[in-house]
């Protein structure tokens, strides 16, 4: 009886530690999976393994006993049920309300999972097998609603649940069949079960490793580039908002979504020299300079140090602070035909995050959004790039308009005399050349030596390959055209360029710029593909201004020319359906005037009356010209200036020294002056106070405490969570686990302090079967007296039955106790602990009394008729 | 002090009692908890039913009780044995009128009933007729025939007897006849050891058995009847009984449960145990000795497995319920 009751403690804290843990662990894991592709679950994975750890836990240990599932689980469906009534009707604020809903049903649902699964664990013997292959075929969705899949990734998703399902199918049934186990049952079984783990791992890596290229193939031809109907151009983020991918996948097919909401809307003063024909500046994102065969994606790369990449971040930037960056500029503009476009973007869906820019940007400043069009707009930059005139990359559309078809005309003639690649550094031309010398790849080698036949300078070689996608056939009819739905190749492992060039024949942009790419690098040309947006002159209502839908996400080819820098060149073929705006184009917002001046500042005193401020200056921004780490105090005239804390508007009054503001002028008085060297020189030439138009607030503890906020959630890696998770599991495990300790304490505290000898007796009676039960001396079918009499005192030498009568006639006669019956009562539980723990080793005390099972054992009331069906 | 007074009086009635048994005991050897069983029937003024195979000491037991209360005076009790046959007639128990040549009138002959304690052996052997006619006689108390009654003895304990296995030629006692017997005692074998020492000194225990002494009077045994109606029983104590006797006619196993009787005999049987154990209040232990014994036999169970285990469940649910109680 002793012995069995011990195993199946045992038993229990054997299967927490072999099967709970490990379930725990990788419902956490397809918990982390599936968050990165059902927003639904709110980056809450970590919050939802708990809740599910949790439930398992209980239901693991409450189905222990005998309760029957169906009805204790309608109970707890009810329980939480009626919580979620509750929260309903009293959760304050509808936003509240719905959060905590949200919050609260996410909790009910995983821990019902949990609780299922931990009955399932106790109760079901081929529940492991069920649960695995759920978790398979989680696995499964979370693989197939993977974009890019490489074999690393599959590997990734597919291991450790597959390894968990033999594991947890295998440590069930191990520790099932471990019917007889003693003291060494932990050494044996976790012995038993690392070797089962080592064999498992060598025999998966071992067919992984056999299988790679197989698998790599398999991988290949299904994963590929992303599903039908995902845009391969742009990403939605999080917030909703869009931007462009990092990475441009030549897919089966590019779902360009008709949302008729505009992006944003751009304000660009550009034309073609001598012409009121806007010149097509191409809005630029990323660059993509290298080819993976493998996924077949055009990739970035910052590895190369001069790639002209100007990204940076204007959500992250001050309120008409300035970012210049030019140091990654070298081939970017040559010295011929250079000029500067400035351009402001006032973003409505596009990420703040993101930067576009004409190719090449090395200037960015956040604006503000004039308060009519706060609405509509959600932020605002200005930019500047550099240009040539001769970048004009309507290479392919619009070229039968006549004034266009001039300019490329003389931009072509331009371009002929353009040096050759004998001077550049040979680094340079290796980087833009590389090309991936995969077998498959072989026939555009060979179609780019037959365009290039004959042709001796660039632009002809890319006029070649312009004329190569424009051709037509025999019936006239064009060769090339354009689809969003180029379909992939029979073949799984061709190439899906060498099956768009040669087969399909259709394609969309990434299909174009990226064979472009490969034919013109065949040829020994430098040039690398780009994406971004595409400009159409859609009206001339206001001039200028141009507005962007998803469907204007664009790739196309940069081609580079000595003396000339990066010229665009797109040669993507019309698209009859597209170019087409889904809305008329909206009313583009009031430019704000240009500052002359912006300073950050901090506020030293403030005369409310004469409204003048004494400001102390960290940094200026004159013209354009930046001063950075100043130290001036100056006065300022805020008489005119209109004073913004976030979007509203405030008196003076609400301007207090220590505030960080930034000063914003646009006074005629300013404008006379020219940037000098250094601040002070150019100060001293202000006119005293300096007239200010605008004042904004900077809350910078606020953007720190925002910070601060952030920063923990962001970086705190995977382990964290597991740790954290394993935390609370232990602090779970040790509350639980002392509570017979507790409880033990309890009984003695209030033996000792009852002044009632009834009381006393009381209390004792209860810390000693309390002990004895924890400690598992048996008491069978006797009664206590008999329990005393024949059991503890003949085993451990007490004088427990001698106390039992007397406490049994405290207990049921009529009679008073006498002196000699309360000298029993006082004298009897110290020396009967001590004899009785004299018996027991102190560890084997300390197990036993971790015991759960016993201890709930203690209280239960016998089960009710068992044999009721007699 | 008022307390010590019943104490004082069970101290001296529980070393009588103790007397009674150890005198018993060098006949009948390892039988305690039957000895304390019958004496218990004794002192809460039943009758008791042993029920066992042939040769376990059940007679024995019977005469040794006899033997050590009744004596040869007058102020002794009497003790009678009848065996009961399938040919016994109700008047060889009642007694008979039988014709006075002398003074010309009938004359009642007393029959064995008229003792003090009486051993009824094989009692499901006789008749319907005959047993009927005892077990009644146990219950009134007293003896009608014809147009007179004849009181029996004040102290009148039955020890009937019957063997489970000669069923051919018997008549198995009603149910409504059982409920007569307080107790129903199933004798057992003894265990080895004493049964070895049983083997041994066989010579001896038949010495003593000739020789037993008497050791109490009529007049202490109806003392101990007296002062076993006077032990304490506490209410959580008559909650169990009311729940345990509820339980048996709720429970699915029980066809017929044990009726309101029953519980006063039961509750007369603690008390009796109670003062046996040399106590003057009633504990679970108690419960624990003589609950099957009290109602085993009063029930009527649907089948065997429920017969074997259903008792047992419910009163040790009831221990527990007592164990775990706090009276104060």
């Amino acid at each position: 009886m002793k012995t069995i009751k011990h195993i199946s403690s045992l038993r229990f804290l054997a299967q927490i530690v072999f099967l709970l843990l490990p379930t725990s662990l990788i419902v956490f894991f397809a918990l982390w999976n599936s968050n990165q592709y059902f927003s639904v679950l709110q980056e809450q994975w970590k919050t939802l393994g708990i809740y599910f750890s949790v439930g398992m836990l209980l239901a693991f240990f409450i189905y222990q006993f005998r309760l029957r599932f169906i009805p204790s689980f309608c109970v707890l469906i009810f329980l939480l049920f009626s919580g979620y009534k509750i929260l309903d009707n009293y959760a304050i604020g509808e936003f509240d309300s719905f959060f905590i809903t949200i919050q609260y049903l996410s909790f009910a649902y995983l821990f019902c999972v949990g609780w299922v699964c931990g009955w399932g664990l106790q109760r079901i013997r081929f529940f492991p097998i069920l649960l695995s292959s759920v978790l398979l075929l989680i696995c499964i969705i979370i693989i197939s609603k993977t974009g890019l899949l490489t074999v690393s990734k599959l590997l990734q998703y597919l291991t450790p649940v597959v390894l968990y399902s033999v594991y947890i199918v295998y440590t069930t049934e191990a520790l099932r069949n471990k019917e007889k186990a003693d003291r060494r049952f932990w050494y044996l079984f976790t012995g038993r079960l690392i070797l089962f783990c080592a064999l498992l791992g060598m025999l998966f890596g071992g067919i992984v490793y056999l299988l790679y290229p197989e698998i790599q193939d398999r991988v290949e031809e299904y994963g590929g580039q992303g599903k039908e109907g995902e845009n391969q151009m742009l990403q939605t983020k999080k917030d909703g908002t869009v931007e462009n991918k990092e990475s441009m996948g030549l897919g089966s097919s590019n779902n360009r979504n008709k949302n008729p909401e505009p992006l944003f809307c751009a304000h660009i003063e550009n034309y073609l020299p001598g012409t009121e024909i806007p010149n097509p500046l191409y809005l630029t994102s990323f660059h993509f300079t290298k080819y993976d065969s493998l996924t077949e994606t055009f990739e970035r790369d910052t590895n190369f140090v001069y790639n002209d990449e100007f990204v940076p971040d204007p959500s992250k930037l001050l309120l008409y602070s300035t970012y210049v960056d030019s140091s990654k500029m070298k081939y970017a503009f040559g010295a011929k035909n250079k000029r500067t476009v400035e351009v402001e973007i006032y973003k409505k869906r596009l990420s703040k995050t993101a930067f576009i820019a004409p190719s090449t940007a090395f200037f960015v400043q956040p604006i503000t959004v004039e308060k009519a069009y706060q609405k509509e707009f959600s932020s605002a930059y200005r930019s500047k790039s550099y240009v040539s005139d001769l970048n004009s990359a309507y290479f392919i559309y619009n070229s039968e308009d006549p004034a266009i078809r001039h300019f490329q005309e003389q931009r072509f003639e331009v371009l002929r005399k353009a040096k050759g690649y004998e001077d550049i550094d040979q680094r340079f031309m290796q980087y833009y050349t590389q090309f991936p010398s995969d077998g498959k790849y072989a026939p555009i080698k060979l179609l780019a030596d037959s365009i290039a036949m004959h042709k001796q300078s660039t632009i002809d070689k890319i006029l070649g390959v312009r004329d190569y996608f424009l051709q037509r056939n025999a019936l006239g009819e064009k060769v090339f055209a354009y689809s969003d739905n180029p379909g992939i190749p029979g073949l799984p492992s061709a190439s899906k360029l060498t099956y768009f060039l040669f087969e399909s024949k259709k394609g969309y942009c990434a299909y174009y710029a990226g064979a472009t790419v490969f034919l013109l690098r065949s040829m020994h040309i430098p040039c690398r593909v780009v994406t971004g947006f595409l400009t159409v002159d859609r009206s001339d209502k206001n001039k200028g201004w141009y507005w962007f839908y998803e469907d204007q996400s664009h790739g196309w080819v940069q081609v580079y020319f000595p003396e000339y820098g990066w010229i665009d060149f797109d040669t993507t073929v019309g698209n009859d359906d597209a170019q087409q705006s889904p809305t008329p184009d909206g009313t583009p917002p009031l430019q704000p005037p240009k500052p002359l001046l912006a300073m950050s500042a901090k506020i030293i005193s403030v005369d409310t009356l004469r409204k003048l401020a004494e400001i102390h200056m960290q940094h200026m921004l004159y013209k354009d010209v930046e001063y950075t780490q100043l130290d001036e105090n100056i006065s300022v005239d805020v008489q005119v200036a209109t004073i913004w804390k976030d979007s509203l508007q405030v008196p003076i009054q609400s301007l207090h020294k220590g505030d960080d503001v930034m000063l914003v002028s646009f006074a005629e008085k300013l404008k006379s002056f020219k940037p000098e060297k250094t601040a002070k020189e150019l100060l001293s030439k202000f006119p005293t106070p300096v007239p200010i138009d605008e004042v904004y607030f900077l809350d910078l503890k606020k953007e720190e405490k925002k910070k601060a906020l952030e920063k923990p959630t962001i970086e705190r890696p995977f382990t964290y969570y597991i740790r954290t998770a394993f935390g609370v599991l232990l602090l779970l495990f040790i509350c639980i686990f002392t509570i017979p300790f507790w409880t033990f304490t309890y009984f003695k505290y209030r033996m000792k302090s009852s002044k009632d000898s009834k009381q006393k007796a009381y209390y004792a009676y209860k810390a000693a079967t309390f002990l004895l039960h924890q400690l598992q001396v048996a008491r069978l079918q006797t009664t206590p007296l008999q329990y005393a009499q024949q059991i503890v005192d003949r085993r451990f030498g007490t004088q427990y039955s001698a106390f039992m009568i007397v406490f049994l006639k405290a207990k049921y006669a009529n009679q008073l106790l006498n002196e000699a019956d309360k000298q029993v009562i006082h004298s009897f539980y110290a020396p009967f602990q001590k004899k009785v723990k004299f018996h027991f080793k102190p560890f084997t005390r300390f197990v036993k009394f971790l015991n759960l099972n016993t201890f709930i054992h203690y209280f239960l009331l016998p089960p009710p008729e068992q044999n009721s069906k007699l | 002090m008022i307390d010590t007074m019943p104490n004082e009086s069970v101290i001296t009635f529980s070393q009588k009692i103790e007397k009674l048994i150890t005198n018993m005991e060098l006949v009948i050897q390892g039988k305690r908890p039957q000895i304390k069983q019958v004496i218990t029937c004794l002192l809460a003024k039943g009758h008791i039913l042993m029920e066992d195979n042939p040769g376990t000491g059940k007679t024995v037991l019977a005469r040794t009780l006899a033997g050590s209360i009744a004596g040869e005076g007058s102020a002794d009790a009497i003790f009678k044995r009848i065996q009961f046959t399938p040919d016994l007639l109700p008047m060889d128990l009642l007694g008979t009128h039988v014709f006075d040549d002398v003074r010309k009138e009938f004359i009642f002959k007393k029959g064995p009933l008229f003792c003090n304690i009486l051993l009824a052996d094989e009692i499901n052997r006789a008749s319907p007729k005959v047993q009927s006619a005892l077990l009644e006689c146990m219950a009134e108390h007293q003896i009608t025939m014809g147009e007179n009654t004849y009181a029996l003895e004040k102290l009148f304990f039955a020890i009937a007897t019957q063997n489970p296995i000669e069923m051919e030629g018997t008549y198995p006692l009603p149910s409504a006849q059982l409920d007569r017997f307080f107790m129903k005692v199933y004798f057992g074998y003894v265990e080895e050891e004493t049964e070895i020492a049983i083997y041994k000194s066989y010579i001896q225990i038949q010495q003593h058995l000739e020789k037993i002494k008497q050791v109490l009077s009529m007049q202490d045994i109806l003392d101990l009847q007296e002062e076993a109606e006077l032990v304490f029983v506490h209410d959580e104590i008559i909650q169990s009984v009311s729940n345990l006797v509820r339980a048996t006619r709720a429970h699915e196993g029980i066809s017929v449960g044990a009726s309101t009787r029953s519980g006063i005999t039961f509750i007369k049987c603690l008390k009796a145990n109670a003062l046996v154990n040399g106590r003057s209040f009633v504990i679970e232990d108690d419960m624990q000795e003589i609950a099957v014994a009290v109602l085993d036999h009063r029930l009527v169970y649907k089948n065997k497995e429920a017969r074997q285990t259903v008792l047992k469940q419910l009163l040790s649910r009831e221990m527990d319920r007592l164990s775990k109680l706090k009276l104060h």
